[in-house]
């Protein structure tokens, strides 16, 4: 008995959609609500592309590359003066951790261009290669490397030695 | 890490990075996730049904040059901007926090004005309308529009869908989706479109997934059009999927009279009765809004009739056979001849385009004019399958959001390989075309709020 695309879909979903909401989380450098929306949007496209997508080897890295990319043209669709930097989105409870640094964490992220951020996401939450980011961000591996050094120099400046501290915990 | 890091200085601070990222993100709480599942479930529901009954109609003429979510916007949700892409429509509704039960839709998951029918009732005239046989449909204990789902008769398994809908307010709403489509646009095999006695319009098309035909998969479809403004739309394909699946049969199941008696089927009258009215205002508006300034962005006009059609022809250079054409409203094309091979072009006159001004202009050969006009062109390869095609455009964008795109290729048809080495009509060309002042003269209409 062959299971239904709706039942092989749920249980993907099921195991995936913390982690791809986590990424969001990052991506709109903690707003929730956009997040949520990019989640449901990811998982849709994941839902109408299932055919295909559960055949090829890696559906979950699939997914994220889908949530950077919908998040992406999300941003060029928006103006940018939508949401003035400086004026963060609510984030959620403290959770245990330092939240000063964890909003300073979110803080400098929101102030990176969307492509930068993204590709911070891919790479050091997501650890994926320089190729394997550019690939997702249909750029070349050149341009990864520079918008990695200019996103990292910024992020160092902006959470100076804290970021060590807050690693640690 | 990457193997990459050993190239990067920044090593230390790299490893922190990844560590407080993986700190912060594991700081938001993911218990809201099942809400998050069936939201996604259900916004894939309908991108599958959208993309089963995806375009064949007129309305496809629109989506060829790039301004996507046209048939979205005729059936799912009335009023959508042209420009805006079924995904951006989804995503103008605010979603609500994640607060509501597990395992039902949150409320961002209905579009305005989406009917709440038990899809097991539409799956059950599916099922009396049609020969007797296997079916097996994609979430029948919800609610909506339509169904999609895959009917075996024991000849190999074949992906359907059927969507009911509001066709729009004005007299003409519906009728592209009724027409058939130029071949330019859309080869197929047959079309018929008919009147029948009760004053309804059908259409029944039998063609393919893919316009240039690179998978056999083929895509059959009727649309009836009801005299009191509603829209049976189905649609059947040879294949377990219309994408991704071999084929699994020659022909997809139903004939087309078959196709017929499914779409005519009295069993729809109910069904269409609980269909909601069109919102009064653009989908993703909260109502009650309409008098307060500044929230409701007035609709921007639309140019009307065949005015872009009439002035394309007009506009194009001595020398040049207009040998087909056709659309009408904001777009036209005209598939043109100097005797060195066809050469299609086509044309978008839009209002209210400003807000997308830097998704257009922000990048390549843009100059702009001393008259603030914005004008960008670009030479790029065909998108639509067709072999050595290439694609010419000259964009422009008034102050005021007026834009005036103008494209043209080296063969007939998108789909069909390249007839000539390069378009009939130069850059220049292009671009004079694009910038001539009769545009801006063509009748309008203000969509209703």
């Amino acid at each position: 008995m062959r299971t239904s695309r709706a039942d092989e879909f749920l249980e993907f979903a099921s195991a995936r959609t913390g982690q791809l909401f986590r990424s969001a989380c990052l991506l709109t450098s903690g707003d929730v609500h956009l997040a949520e929306d990019l989640t449901q949007e990811t998982l849709g496209k994941m839902y109408a592309l299932w055919g295909r997508v559960s055949r090829i080897g890696n559906p979950a890295a699939y997914a994220q590359t889908v949530l950077v990319r919908t998040f992406l043209s999300h941003q060029r669709r928006r103006s940018a003066t939508e949401r003035p930097l400086g004026e963060l989105p609510e984030h959620t409870p403290d959770d245990g951790r330092d939240p000063l640094l964890r909003i300073a964490l979110l803080d400098a992220l929101a102030a990176l261009p969307p492509k930068d951020r993204a590709v911070v996401v891919l790479r050091y939450w997501e650890d994926r290669s320089v190729e394997e980011t550019a690939d997702a961000l249909h750029t070349s591996s050149a341009a990864v490397r520079t918008r990695s050094t200019r996103a990292l120099g910024k992020l160092r400046q902006r959470l100076g030695g804290s970021i060590a501290e807050f690693a640690a915990r | 890490m990457s193997t990459n890091e050993h190239h990067d200085p920044d090593s230390e601070f790299v490893g922190e990075l990844g560590s407080a990222l993986r700190a912060a993100g594991e700081g938001f709480p993911v218990d809201g996730r099942s809400a998050l599942v069936s939201g996604g479930l259900a916004r894939g529901r309908r991108r599958l049904l959208r993309r089963r009954l995806a375009v064949t109609g007129g309305a496809l003429a629109l989506a060829a040059i790039g301004v996507g979510g046209v048939y979205a916007g005729t059936v799912v949700t009335p009023a959508q901007p042209a420009k805006a892409s079924v995904g951006a429509a989804e995503q103008k509704a605010k979603p609500s926090p994640t607060a509501e039960p597990a395992g039902k839709p949150t409320s961002d998951t209905l579009k305005p004005g989406e009917a709440q029918i038990p899809l097991s009732a539409i799956a059950d005239v599916v099922r009396a309308n049609t020969p007797a046989g296997q079916w097996r449909f994609d979430g029948l204990e919800g609610t909506g529009q339509g169904v999609s789902g895959v009917y075996d008769d024991g000849e190999g398994e074949a992906a359907f869908g059927v969507f009911l809908s509001r066709a729009g307010r004005s007299a003409e709403a519906g009728t592209d989706m009724v027409t058939c489509p130029s071949k330019v646009y859309v080869p197929y095999d047959h079309c018929k479109a008919e009147r029948l006695a009760d004053g309804s319009r059908l259409m029944v098309f039998q063609g393919y997934e893919y316009p240039d035909k690179r998978e056999e998969t083929k895509n059959w479809r009727a649309t009836l059009l009801t005299e009191d403004g509603f829209l049976i739309d189905a649609s059947e394909y040879n294949a377990p999927a219309e994408k991704g699946a071999e084929i699994s049969r020659e022909d997809p199941p139903f004939s087309a009279a078959q196709l017929k008696t499914l779409v005519t089927a009295e069993g729809w009258r109910p069904l269409l009765k609980q269909i909601p009215k069109l919102p009064a205002v653009p989908a993703g508006k909260a109502p009650g809004k309409e008098g307060e300034p500044g929230k409701v962005r007035k609709p921007a006009p639309e140019v009307t009739g065949d005015g872009v059609l009439t002035t394309l022809t007009d506009l194009v250079p001595d020398g040049l056979r207009v040998v087909d054409k056709g659309g009408d409203g904001q777009f036209a094309y005209a598939v043109v001849d100097d005797g060195q091979g066809k050469s299609l072009l086509q044309v978008n006159v839009q209002y209210g385009m400003g807000d997308v001004s830097g998704d257009l202009f922000g990048s390549g050969d843009v100059t702009t004019l001393p008259d603030g006009r914005k004008v960008k062109l670009s030479q790029q390869p065909g998108e639509k399958g067709g072999e050595g095609v290439v694609w010419w455009t000259a964009d422009t964008l008034r102050k005021d959001g007026f834009r005036v795109v103008v494209s043209a290729f080296n063969s007939g048809a998108q789909h069909e390989a390249a007839t000539r080495p390069e378009p009939a009509l130069g850059m220049e060309q292009l671009k004079a075309l694009a910038l001539d002042p009769k545009w801006a003269k063509l009748p309008i209409r203000r969509p209703a709020q």
